[in-house]
Formats: structure tokens, sequence, C-alpha cells
């Protein structure tokens, strides 16, 4: 009996990981350096919170005595009120009507926001990878039933439906967030179906089944790891979207109940601070939102154009 | 010969637009249904939630008898979806008015400001998209791809707010409290007070109406502008490396028709797909606009009678607002097969 030769790989072939490989692409696109930069800052920013959060109270905060208060800081220097000297810096964005410390509350907002857009994308790409998968390897009547109900829930304006869900269940954060991610879950059963479909009928999957494997095996480790990647850019662009519409339910006063801190809340009672000049208690919180959002669709627009198979190869 | 074949064209169009909204159907059913279940799941006897805790009890007993609440649900539902046909949307619980008239009174209002901003976000939207792509990489193209990309990061409440400090309290530019000052009337024909001053020769009204609605109209198009613009440059750069314009450049036709008539014309077929889904955005963006500009449309009030709980009200604007989206997505999708024929021979 002679021995099977088995041929060896060549030993200078530069062999790259598909991970280490998307990074490089990754980073060799500007848009996603900066948003990757600010989605860090978010993060840092959101893991310090709580931790701050043992020292300073955010919510027993109120101290009527600096009601309004301006911004102080860099602000104050900025603005030439004072000298580098007699800097103070009690309140850099401010304090809002009850003399709570803006900053404090815009960190705290912004650790919020981050939670609920995160547990809501993970909720709605569960279920929807999940449902579409199934929808798309089963086909028949499980994909028509499951696709006729994602069109309903698709036929309503996705912050609507929301609202609605919300007014039902009762206003608070973790309502707003189960009805955000139930509006969003037709996204993603569409995406994972549609790559369902595309891979069904692919030689390997056939290879997989005349080997014995069964549906869920076949599913799991073939059909959806290689809808991975859409699944992937898809998710980090509706963090974007999730977090706008929780701060927007919070903003219709749906969301998060006071006097806990978010941002959207923090944006509707700047209100009538806004008609007397007093920018600060608006400009921050506005700001981090659209810091969050910016980042997540900068990151997801550079993911996609690391990921999308269809522009692989053009580069 | 020509004429025939006309005639088969009409045919398989007919037949096209008939699949389309049986197609339809089904969403327009489930939407309705779904609406229908959201009130049933509050906890409580529905006609209590209806019309609120304080009803009298022969008013429950009422509209016990109207919703038929003795017998079984999908009779419910078909008594509720045969009201809703009668064009009766129930009373609110508030008042006990009519629902359908008032959301007659106020939706004027609601389309005066999101054809506005739809109009100006494609007119100005288009245009940017278009040179974007010619002069791709140049920097015309990373400035209005970078306001594009902010455009779409900055949620409708915080430039609402934003505008607001910025025209209206700082600058005193425009104001932004409801459609007109106090003291100023224009006679409603239409309910698009702009329309309604110009045919009825009132400038006063005119100006009025239209510097109230240029913060709002502002704060709800950028979204679409920004959409509209990345749409249409995508699209644009996609066509212009087609086949056919080389051609049509090799055969000698000066740029601008070639740009006009041939890449132009194909660019904006997804632009189409994606104006007319606009419309959805922008209806529930109203609710938000509405809200900070004190705009008196339907957003607003879905918006005043959520804290208080008015079910009926909330019922019957959700339901009015998906249904204009499914009509409009329908109607997008059969203005497409005119535009474009190989969608109705696929």
């Amino acid at each position: 009996m002679s021995a099977i030769v088995v041929p060896q790989a060549p030993v200078n072939i530069q062999h790259r990981s598909f991970l280490a490989e998307t990074f490089g692409r990754l980073m060799r696109s500007p848009s996603a350096r900066i948003g990757g930069v600010i989605v860090v800052l978010i993060v840092a920013i959101s893991i310090a919170v709580p931790v701050f959060d043992q020292v300073f109270d955010p919510i027993r905060d109120t101290n009527l005595r600096a009601r309004y208060a301006e911004p102080d800081c860099v602000f104050s220097l900025i603005s030439g009120q004072v000298s580098i000297g007699e800097i103070v810096c009690e309140h850099p964005f401010g304090a809002d009507k009850n003399g709570r410390d803006v900053m404090r509350r815009v960190g705290h907002g912004m650790y919020v926001s981050l939670v609920a857009g995160l547990f809501s994308v993970v909720i709605s790409l569960t279920i929807g990878t999940a449902l579409g998968l199934t929808a798309g390897y089963l086909g028949g009547n499980v994909d028509s039933l499951t696709m006729r109900v994602m069109d309903v829930i698709l036929a309503f304006p996705s912050l609507l439906l929301a609202i609605a869900l919300v007014t039902v269940a009762g206003p608070g954060l973790v309502n707003g967030m189960i009805a955000v991610s139930i509006t969003h879950i037709p996204i993603y059963a569409r995406l994972s179906r549609s790559m369902a479909l595309s891979v069904r009928n692919m030689e390997y999957i056939t290879a997989a089944r005349s080997i014995g494997a069964g549906d869920h095996w076949i599913v799991m480790r073939h059909v959806f790891p290689n809808s991975l990647a859409p699944l992937i850019v898809q998710a980090t662009l509706g963090l974007g979207t999730a977090v706008v519409e929780t701060a927007a339910l919070g903003f219709l006063g749906l969301g998060q109940q006071p006097p806990y801190p978010e941002l959207g809340k923090m944006l509707a009672d700047s209100q009538e601070a806004l008609a007397s000049g007093r920018w600060w208690v608006m400009v921050f919180p506005g700001m981090a939102i659209i810091l969050i959002v910016l980042g997540f669709n900068l990151l997801g627009d550079g993911l996609r154009d690391a990921l999308d198979p269809r522009l692989r190869g053009n580069d | 010969m020509a004429r025939l074949s006309f005639f088969k064209g009409g045919i398989a169009l007919g037949k096209y637009i008939f699949r389309r909204i049986l197609e339809a159907l089904p969403v327009v059913i489930g939407v309705s249904i779904l609406v229908f279940t959201l009130v049933r799941l509050i906890p409580g006897d529905p006609a209590t939630v209806l019309l609120g805790e304080r009803a009298s009890p022969e008013n429950v007993a009422a509209l016990r008898e109207r919703l038929g609440l003795n017998r079984s649900l999908p009779e419910q539902y078909f008594i509720w979806i045969g009201n809703i046909l009668q064009g009766d949307l129930g009373t609110t619980i508030r008042g006990n008015v009519p629902i359908a008239a008032e959301i007659q009174r106020r939706f004027p209002a609601t389309i005066e400001l999101s054809l506005s901003a739809l109009f100006l976000a494609t007119v100005l939207g288009v245009p940017i998209g278009v040179i974007s792509a010619l002069r791709r990489n140049s920097w015309i193209d990373t400035l209005s791809m970078f306001f594009a990309l902010f455009g779409v990061s900055i949620p409708v409440f915080v430039l609402g707010l934003l505008l607001i400090f910025l025209f209206g309290v700082q600058l005193s530019l425009f104001p932004f409290v409801s459609r007109l000052d106090s003291g100023v009337e224009v006679q409603a024909i239409t309910g698009l007070y702009v329309i309604d001053s110009v045919l009825t020769g009132n400038w006063v009204g005119f100006w009025d109406a239209l510097e109230h609605l240029v913060l709002p109209t502002l704060t709800l198009m950028t979204i679409p502008l920004a959409i509209i613009a990345r749409i249409t440059r995508s699209a644009m750069l996609e066509v212009l490396n087609q086949d056919y314009i080389r051609t049509a450049y090799a055969k000698g036709l000066p740029g601008s028709m070639v740009i006009r008539r041939h890449a132009l014309r194909n660019a904006l077929l997804p632009v189409v797909t994606i104006i007319g889904l606009q419309l959805g955005a922008l209806l529930s963006g109203a609710v938000l606009t509405e809200t900070i500009f004190s705009w008196p449309g339907i957003g607003k009030w879905l918006f005043d009678n959520i804290i208080a709980r008015d079910y009926p009200i909330i019922q019957a604007v959700t339901l009015l607002i998906a249904m204009i989206y499914v009509v409009v997505n329908l109607a997008v999708d059969i203005l497409y097969t005119f535009i474009d024929p190989r969608v109705r021979n696929a």
C-alpha cells in the first residue's frame, strides 16, 4: 500500500484571513475611519458614564441656584468673558431649568440612547434573520405567509407604528425599544430571505444535503454565514435609525420617563428655554444625537464598501 | 400592425395594473386587521377604552351595541370595517366629535407641508445628484455628498429646534408657530393656504402663509433631499458607465443631449421609486415637525392625543397614513410601467 500523497500548501503565498482583509479594506475608506473614531468615542463615553454615576447622581442633581447657568469653562473663554487665569469648570455645557448639569445629562443620555439602539437592533436582527432564513430556505406557504406579514408591517411608516404600539403598551424606554425593534424586523427578514434564496440552490448546499445534513444544520452552517455581510452593514446603519426613533419617542413623551436623562426628552424640554435664547439646553443634546447617528452612518457606509460582494474585486 | 401591437401592449399594461392592485389587497386587509387588533390589545372593555373612563353607562352600552361587542371578534372586525367604508371613523373620547370631520379639517395643513417639502427636495435633490455624478470626486461632489450624509444623520426634531433658534429667535427672520399670524385670515378653498390666498388675491395672506411655511418645510425636506441626491448620484454614475452612453458620444451627439436624453432618463427610474417611498417618511416626519412648529395638521393632532390616550384618534390617523402609504406605493409602481416598459413585460 503506497501512502497517499497529501499536497502541501505552497509556503510563500500570503494568506490573510477574511477578517484581516475586511479590516484592511475598511481602513482604506475615509468615511469608515471617521465613523470608527466617532463610534469608539461614543462607546467610551457610554462605558465611562455608569462608572461616574457612582459619584455624580444625574437624577438628584437639582441645584436651583445654578438654574440655567451658562456654559463656563471653554465656552466662557471663547466668548471672552473670562481670561485664562480665572477659568471655572463647574458646568462646561451649562445647566438646565432645574440647575442640573447639562454635560452630565448628555453623557448619560448618550449611554441610554446607545443601549436602547443596540438592544432594539439585536432584537429585530435576531427575529428578522430567523424569520427570513426560514422563509427563504423552506419556501412555499411558510414563505408567502411570513413575507405577507412583513409587508403589512412595512406598510406603516416605522415611527408611526412605533408610536401606535407604545401608546397601546404604555410609555417607557423598554416598551419604546421593543416597539422600534418590531417595526424594523421586516428589513432584516427581507434581506436574509433574499440571501437564503440566492444560496439555496448553490452546489455546496446540494452537496451538504447529499451527505445527510439536516435543514437546521444547513441553515446555520451554510446559509447564515453567507448572508452575514449585508446583515452586518444593515445592522450598523439600522443602529443609527433605532437611536433616532427611540429618541423621537422620548421627544414625544413616550420613551424614557423623567427625571431620568434621555436625549429626546431633553430636547423636548429645551423648547421653552430656547425662546429666551438659552441655546445650550438644546444644542448639546442635539449634537450628541447627531454624533451618534453620523458615526454609525459613516461606519455603515464604509462597511458596505468593504463587505459588499458585488463591489469586491473592483479595486 | 402598429395599432395591433399597441393594443396588445394596452392589454398587457391593464393586466399588470390589475395584478398589482390584487397584490396590494392582502396588505390593505392586513393593515386594517393590525390597526383593529391594536386597540383590542389594551386590557379592559373596548367600549370603555374607546369612550374613556368617565363615559356614562348609557354611552358605553350604545357603543357596545354599535361595535357589536357581544359578537365574535371576526364579526366585530367586519362591523368596524363596514363603518369605516361608510366614512364613519368613530368619535373622539374628549368632546365626542366625529373623527372623519376633524381629519378633513386638519389634513390640508399636513398636505401643504408634506408636498412643499417633497417638491423642494425633488427640485433641489435631482440636480445636485446629477451634478455630483458628472463632476465625480470634484469639490462640489465631495461637499454635496458630505451634506447629504449629514442630512440623513440629523433627526427632524434636532434640525427643527436648531432652525427655530437660529432663524426664529436669534435673527427673527421667520415665524415658527402655526400657519398664519393671528389677525391674518385666508379663505379656505383647497385648504392649502398658499394656493388659496393666490386664488382669492389675498397677498397679505399669501406672504404670511409662505413665511410660516419656510422653517417647517426646511425641517421636513432635509432627509428626503439628502436621500434623493444620493440615489440620483449613484443611479447616474451607473448609467454613465453603460455602453449606450459611449455609443451616444461616439456617434457625435453633443454632451448635454447625451446627458439629458440618454443618461438622465434612465437614471431617474430608481429616483421615482425613492421619491414615492419618501412620502411615508414625510408623513411620519410630519408628526414631529408639526409638533415642533405647532402646525395644525393631523400630525400635531395625533401628538396632542397620544398623551391623552384618545385611542379612536390614534387608530384612525394610523390607519389613514398607512393606507396613503400603500396607495402611493401602488401608484408609483403603476407609474413606473409608463416610464419603463421593461417592467410590465417582465
